[in-house]
């Protein structure tokens, strides 16, 4: 396979750079680790994209325990046709997140959700930014009261707006299981809500309700 | 089907086979309270999209960036050294502090600075001190202990010393057959190179990098670092060129700059310090 151009590496690398670190953050716990997954992530890209085949991958053998003691397995990375955009995401995704399964399995860590300071904030207005990161903070609160795997499916459905199917190529689960995950996920998030007051919720999530 | 049916969820969600849909959708008909469900899953949703796009993320440093177009090019020429396989799986952390390669250049970078102020040392007018201040046995020990060094050390700019030896470890040229006077000033040299000297070079070079910062101008920025040729946006510490920042400037309109900056270009984005001793 002929590698990518570097104006099409360019784009790749401006399109899923910036969801990759965030959904690799959220596995790894830290942005400088999950910067480094991600740059390992794209440097087999190109090179299998060059030809030079899957390298070993430890990845789909060994299940990882994540911090509430739950088992998350590690799925194959689909075949990489470049020319198809949807799988060059899937791949890209699975990989991010195979190699940050590893990470923390190497390095004993529990899978965390990233600290405040650990965000780094996009290119937006003060104001904008603000809210944004206080919608976001407050949101990532509440989902601290899932599970890890409900948490991921979640992410990989709203945050990456990937389908069932997608989600499932990405972490191994099946579709079903991605669907209860979310299901259950969705229902103690909708419960915690009803509990809250009014204006303990972010008057950017006001508008959504 | 009752109110915890996952395909509710995902019938709310668009994730339900289109066969499936029209029983879904007579079912809501019939029972308000699964169209109920079905609404509020729609707007958990639209809170989680809301909220989760707007989520802060980080992005690649350049220096990753430019690790990746390296790669890409040497797999298209099918070359893929040990040494571009990724670093962060082998090493606990990407930080530079952690990697044993950094702390070399870094250690050189504090023997150079200790020789420099040694040599300044040894050349400076001492009046305060004559030869009969100081005990003839402590000479004979010193030039005993002492280690001939290159002559580059005339130039400040390399320094050897014996690690095997036991005993001052002298840093910079001292021979054993100098002058009494000159013998006599090397007595007051600093000392051997302690982890707490090295800590505080490496403090202070890290004060100065980190001093640069998003607004810095491009004239305070060269006061401290130089361009690196053939690598745009990077730069070299003058003092300790293996520490380098990555740079964007920005211009008038907060733009990322695509020239060359001026002297008032204000830093746009800047890496933290980082070793590259390549």
């Amino acid at each position: 396979m002929t590698p990518p151009p570097a104006t099409d590496l360019r784009g790749l690398l401006d399109r899923y750079e910036r969801p990759l670190i965030r959904y690799a953050q959220g596995i790894v716990g830290d942005l400088e680790s999950a910067r480094d997954v991600v740059q390992d992530t794209f440097i087999r890209y190109v090179r299998i994209t060059a030809g030079e085949g899957e390298e070993e991958d430890s990845m789909h053998t060994t299940p990882d325990v994540s911090g509430d003691g739950q088992v998350a397995t590690q799925a194959p990375p689909p075949a990489l046709d470049a020319s198809n955009t949807k799988h060059v995401e899937a791949w890209l995704f699975t990989v991010t997140r195979n190699r940050a399964l590893d990470y923390i399995r190497k390095h004993s860590r529990i899978i965390a959700m990233p600290l405040a300071e650990d965000r780094e904030s996009p290119e937006m207005a003060p104001d904008e930014t603000l809210a944004s990161r206080d919608a976001a903070d407050w949101l990532l609160k509440l989902l601290d009261a899932l599970t890890p795997n409900q948490r991921e499916v979640i992410r990989l459905k709203f945050q990456n707006d990937l389908s069932y199917q997608e989600i499932s190529d990405i972490t191994g689960l099946s579709v079903t299981n991605v669907g209860f995950l979310l299901h259950v996920g969705l229902k103690k998030l909708r419960s915690i809500l009803r509990e809250a007051p009014l204006d303990a919720i972010p008057v950017r999530l006001r508008t959504a309700l | 089907m009752n109110l915890d049916d996952p395909k509710l969820t995902a019938f709310a969600l668009g994730e339900l086979p289109p066969a499936e849909r029209p029983v879904m959708e007579a079912e809501l008909t019939a029972h308000p309270e699964f169209a109920a469900e079905v609404a509020e899953t729609r707007e958990m949703a639209g809170i989680l999209r809301t909220g989760l796009k707007s989520e802060p993320a980080g992005e690649l440093a350049p220096h990753q960036r430019d690790a990746i177009f390296r790669a890409a090019r040497m797999a298209q020429r099918g070359e893929v050294p040990a040494s571009e396989r990724p670093a962060p799986l082998i090493s606990p952390k990407a930080h530079w502090w952690n990697r044993p390669g950094p702390w070399q250049a870094v250690a050189a970078c504090a023997v150079i600075g200790l020789g420099i102020s040694a040599r300044m040392q040894l050349q400076a007018p001492d009046t305060e001190r004559t030869l009969s201040n100081v005990g003839v046995e402590r000479l004979r020990s010193l030039a005993n202990n002492s280690v001939s060094g290159t002559a580059q050390g005339a130039q400040g700019n390399s320094m050897e010393s014996n690690p095997t030896r036991r005993g001052p470890r002298v840093i910079g040229s001292l021979n054993p057959d100098l002058a009494g006077a000159d013998l006599a000033r090397s007595a007051n040299r600093p000392g051997p190179p302690t982890d707490s000297t090295v800590s505080e070079i490496l403090k202070s070079l890290g004060k100065e990098a980190g001093r640069m910062q998003e607004g810095t101008v491009y004239a305070d920025l060269a006061q401290v670092f130089r361009p690196m040729a053939g690598v745009a946006g990077r730069y070299e510490m003058i003092r300790c060129p293996s520490i380098k920042v990555d740079v964007e400037f920005g211009s008038a309109d907060g733009q990322a700059l695509t020239t060359a900056p001026t002297p008032e270009s204000k830093i746009r984005k800047i890496s933290k310090p980082y070793l590259e001793t390549e």
